[in-house]
């Protein structure tokens, strides 16, 4: 889809002279809104939530940090409290894992808590099994082509949905030399192998393994390339979904904008509002070097 | 109820038997190529009594017995006089003539130019063909839909737009006929051209208003198109080269007078143009494709002074692809048997196939791995039409009209690298819509005339398919689905029915000017399904289901018609308010592509547009054209979204002017000119920034939709038209058009989005992304033999 779109604006770039301009535009002053960034996964030994207010859209800075907050995700399944704290006083809430702990287990419900100026915000995620990783090729593309791009590898790897009853949703995420590719252009989410349901235990397509090797952004001689599938649940699916709709709104296949969805909410009052997002992954991941 | 029923068959009856009359009957054709002629006055010399040819060429006028003077008259062509002894009925058939230009002014006093002042007709436009011809045109392609969106009342949301919206309608709520036969999708290469190759369109007539009953199935209008027949007389051929396409057509008669036919072609090149270009840049897409191209041919046998026969078809398609692919097209087909009963008594008999199709694919060549998607709506439809000229007082027409609507809304099958196959179709859907209508067009006294009519729209859901039950929850959610059932083929799953009132009134002031009135009902039964800023041809259309209500409009006009200086100038003031139910919207993040439970995801709200419209139009001497302007407000309300407040329509363009502008200089050369000024669309902005996962998301912290607007369109086009010397022979005719769109270079806003800076990413900017972001120029060279 992506690559559709792709080509239609450079089409018309190229039939019609269209273009982008960066304008001026006077907007009203939002409210600054609680926003909890909590995704969890069972791999690395520093777990973060980050929680910030929402800000003026032309602010040009980092969100403002929530400090002195309460943090913490009950494993819901064990019954275990892990506790979540901003020693350094940035809004970053972090939790280091122990090798014993029941965060981060697959079919276990976990359910975040966050206290805020006595208001009580809370979501509830579950673990879902996730897909493995079982291979990454690259292959050098000369580049040039509609976009102009620069030589270089492109990367893809070979996968397989889990097959089962139930339908999966991943969220593929790739790194360049540690460096995760954060446009949401970016975002790379699937239902079992595809964009659609009914394909059990197939392997991605095309579009999804070759889409860890972002348009324009090639890997060059070495470089190194990371893949992650998270497994997540339909709601996280939908919300990624929707960011990726709402930071790409562009051009010919524009939608009407919407506000992102939150599943947290005030269980204190209603008049505070909240947004943000709690999800718990399992991963598998692989990395290669390009040559 | 009954009572009034009598009471209007005994008004109708009486004047029909209170003296004896006889009918005079028959077609009225173009002398030139035997074209029929579609609204020629046909009247009784210095009399109000009079009739006009109908979209065949027939008319019927019932006169009083005794010898009188009846005059065929029609705007560029000279007026016949024939001098009739009504004794019995009469069938006389005439070709008119064109009109020469020396011969002009003479003519101008037999003309009944004052048709609109006269006709029943409000809100509609008509566009004459060699009016279009001359615009100034984009990429100077001549194009019937870019020509109406300059008309009051039409709007587009911008180039790359398909379609056009009228009176703040969307652009499914438009029943684009070709030839009879719906048109899902009126655009090449997305809104940029018009799929209707002007060399083989006749008449092109656009009803905002005032609809009449015989017309069905849009909420908003009728864009009514109607081909060519075919030159009778002897072979024509009408051919250019333009910037964007090559086309040619091919009209000859097969027995002279009797058959013709008409075959017209039309393919882009850019492709072939840029081919070598891109081959040089990046070979891995020198089997890039995208072109498009069309194809029209139309047949028809006057069998006998009784029966005339037509068979037309189109098809068109889009083809794109460069790794993937992605290709649309309509292809429609018409039988149609006109049939003169009596001379008062006519019927023209429909039948029609149509399939809009887009397919959408992923693969390498050379893998196995595949994805296909192809989406179809096919409809079948029988339609006969009756008109039935009671006397010169009363006409009436009846008819029906049954419509079988197929839709396979993805039919998509994956393909993995060892050749299994994975098939994740959704299922078909079938609808059928049956209709009947009636309508009268009474001329009550010299001033007033009514016409009403009833159309009974009736619409059947049916399986083979799924039934789905949703429970309505929270507002702007998916709906949680709580039963399927499998529905047997044939078996209803629901059934709409709907009336339909059509009700106009004219009354005639004096000769200069009357007072318009219409009311009209109109059902839809099918919903494009769309979220996007504008239409793309990947947008599905789903029908009225048991979830999915049907949509109704109920409007209502106003207008004051009054023309000037012997008709050379027209003007008009209308007044509309439209009231819509069930016009569909969509939850937050909605999954509209090959989503089993589209439904869910779909919520039905109320609309409310007003406006008011006027209008100035010269159509005679050397500067002619038009100037209008717009005033309206479109709005929406649905639960759910936006704090469940009225808020403001996608389509919403509160001023609107069109000027068209064209002067014929000499022989040689005329000039062209257009302006067009919009209010910018409305659009939703954010009011704050949230961050997750890294990225930036912008967020409206009021939840309120379309609380901005992008800024004004304009834009100023010109082009100039060289007839070239005819030759020796005087055979050929060859026209050289140049052509500017937008002149001053004004990049308009198409939309305008929030990003984060590529460079510095931290910083948050406005982006305003424009169709067209400078002036373009195209020549087009035409010929005609």
């Amino acid at each position: 889809m992506k690559t559709i779109k792709l080509f239609f604006v450079l089409l018309a770039a190229f039939v019609l002279t269209s273009c982008e301009d960066v304008v001026q535009v006077k907007l009203d002053k939002g409210e600054p809104i609680l926003t909890v960034d909590a995704f969890i996964n069972n791999m690395r030994s520093v777990q973060k939530i980050r929680l910030t207010y929402a800000d003026d859209y032309f602010s040009q800075a980092q969100n403002y940090p929530v400090t002195g907050a309460s943090v913490s995700i009950k494993d819901l399944t064990a019954g275990v409290s892990y506790t979540f704290t901003d020693s350094n006083g940035d809004g970053n809430y972090l939790y280091n894992l122990a090798p014993n702990d029941t965060l981060g287990k697959i079919g276990h419900n976990y359910q975040l808590t966050v206290i805020h100026q006595n208001n009580i915000f809370t979501a509830t995620s579950r673990m879902k099994r996730s897909s493995k990783v079982d291979s990454l090729v690259s292959k050098f593309d000369e580049g040039g082509g509609f976009g102009n791009t620069k030589s270089g590898y492109k990367f893809a790897f070979l996968g397989f949905d889990v097959p089962g009853d139930t339908t999966d949703y991943y969220w593929i995420k790739s790194f360049r030399n540690g460096v995760f590719f954060n446009k949401g252009a970016d975002i790379n989410i699937c239902i079992d192998g595809t964009y659609g349901t009914g394909a059990d235990g197939f392997p991605f397509i095309p579009p999804i393994a070759e889409g860890i090797t972002p348009f324009g952004e090639l890997f060059q001689k070495f470089d190194v390339c990371r893949v992650e599938i998270h497994s997540i649940d339909i709601e996280t699916y939908n919300f990624l979904a929707q960011v990726q709709a709402q930071t790409t709104n562009s051009g010919l296949f524009a939608t009407s904008p919407e506000n992102i969805k939150t599943n947290i909410t005030n269980t204190t009052t209603d008049k505070v509002k909240v947004v943000g997002w709690f999800s718990m992954s399992a991963v598998g991941f692989k990395e290669g070097v390009a040559q | 109820m009954k009572k009034l029923i009598l009471l209007f068959f005994v008004c109708t009856f009486y004047s029909a038997f209170s003296q004896e009359k006889f009918t005079i009957s028959g077609y009225v054709k173009d002398a030139k190529n035997g074209e029929s002629l579609i609204g020629v006055t046909v009247y009784k010399k210095n009399s109000q009594i009079g009739a006009s040819t109908n979209e065949y060429g027939f008319y019927s006028l019932t006169l009083p017995k005794g010898t009188d003077t009846v005059v065929f008259s029609f705007i560029g062509y000279q007026s016949i006089f024939r001098v009739v002894n009504l004794t019995s009925n009469q069938t006389i058939s005439v070709e008119l003539p064109e009109e020469g230009k020396n011969l002009a002014e003479v003519v101008i006093s037999a003309e009944k130019a004052d048709a609109n002042i006269k006709s029943m007709e409000m809100g509609v436009a008509k566009l004459d063909i060699q009016q279009i011809q001359k615009m100034p045109a984009l990429l100077g392609e001549v194009d019937i839909i870019k020509s109406i969106q300059l008309l009051p009342g039409v709007t587009t949301v911008g180039e790359g737009a398909s379609g056009f919206n009228v009176r703040g309608g969307n652009i499914d709520q438009n029943l684009v006929l070709m030839d009879e036969a719906p048109v899902y999708n009126s655009s090449h290469l997305f809104g940029f051209f018009s799929i209707f190759n002007p060399d083989a369109v006749k008449d092109v007539k656009l009803i905002k208003g005032g609809i009449p009953s015989q017309y069905g199935g849009r909420a908003s209008s009728v864009l009514d198109i109607r081909m060519k027949e075919g030159n009778s007389k002897k072979l024509e051929v009408n051919g250019g080269i333009g910037t964007v396409f090559t086309r040619v057509s091919v009209e000859a008669p097969i027995l002279k007078d009797k058959a013709s036919f008409i075959i017209a072609g039309r393919r882009s090149y850019i492709d072939v143009l840029a081919k070598p270009f891109i081959a040089k840049r990046s070979p891995d897409l020198k089997d890039a494709k995208f072109y498009f191209y069309d194809l029209t041919a139309k047949f028809n046998w006057r069998i006998n002074d009784k029966n005339t026969v037509f068979a037309s078809g189109y098809f068109g398609r889009d083809v794109f692809g460069a790794g993937f692919k992605f290709n649309w097209g309509n292809s429609t087909a018409t039988l149609r048997w006109n049939h003169i009963y009596n001379s008062k008594l006519f019927m023209n008999l429909t039948s029609f196939y149509s399939n809009y199709k887009y397919e959408l694919g992923f693969g390498d060549e050379g893998s196995n791995q595949k994805f296909e998607w192809i989406s179809n709506i096919i409809n079948y439809s029988f339609k006969p039409d009756f008109t039935y000229y009671l006397n010169s007082k009363n006409t009436i027409r009846f008819g029906a009209q049954a419509i079988l609507f197929t839709f396979k809304p993805g039919n998509a099958i994956i393909t993995s690298q060892d050749g299994a196959k994975s098939d994740i179709s959704l299922d078909k859907q079938y609808g059928v819509e049956y209709a009947a209508y009636f309508d009268n067009e009474q001329k009550l006294s010299t001033r007033f005339t009514l016409q009403y009519g009833l159309r009974w729209s009736f619409y059947n859901y049916i399986g083979k398919g799924n039934k789905y039950t949703y429970r309505d929850t929270i507002p702007n959610e998916s709906k949680p689905l709580d039963k399927e059932e499998k529905i047997a083929n044939g078996e209803t799953i629901k059934m709409y029915n709907v009336p339909e009132p059509r009700l106009a009134v004219n009354y005639t002031i004096n000769d200069k000017s009357s007072i318009k009135l219409g009311y009209n009902r109109m059902t839809q039964y099918l919903h494009i399904v769309s979220n996007t800023a504008a239409s793309t041809p990947l947008d599905i259309y789903t029908p009225v289901t048991n979830n999915i209500k049907p949509l109704i409009a109920d409007q209502i006009t106003l207008g004051y018609f009054r023309n000037f200086k012997e008709n050379m100038f027209e003007s008009s003031a209308e007044i509309y308010y439209k009231d819509l139910q069930n016009q569909l919207d969509y939850v937050d993040n909605a999954n509209l592509l090959l989503n089993r439970y589209l439904e869910a995801d779909l919520v039905q709200g109320k609309g409310r547009a007003y406006g008011a419209e006027l209008y100035l139009k010269k159509s005679k001497g050397k500067l002619n054209g038009w100037v209008s302007y717009t005033l309206s407000k479109t709005e929406r309300q649905v639960r759910g979204i936006s704090n469940d407040e009225w808020f403001l329509s996608k389509y919403d363009r509160t001023h609107n002017v069109n000027t068209v502008l064209i002067y014929d200089l000499n022989k040689r050369f005329s000039f062209s000119a257009n302006f067009v000024f919009q209010t910018g669309t409305p659009a939703t902005f954010p009011t704050a920034k949230v961050e997750v996962q890294g990225y930036v998301i912008p967020y409206n912290t009021e939840n309120k939709r379309n609380n901005y607007r992008n800024t004004a369109y304009h834009r100023a086009d010109i082009g100039i038209t060289y007839n070239f010397k005819k030759n020796d022979r005087r055979r050929y005719k060859q026209t050289i058009v140049l052509s500017v769109y937008n002149v001053y270079n004004r990049r308009n806003a198409f939309s305008t989005y929030f990003r984060n800076n590529p460079d510095y990413p931290v910083n948050t900017e406005a982006v305003r992304y424009s169709v067209v972001g400078s002036f373009i120029p195209a020549i087009t060279y035409n010929f005609k033999y």
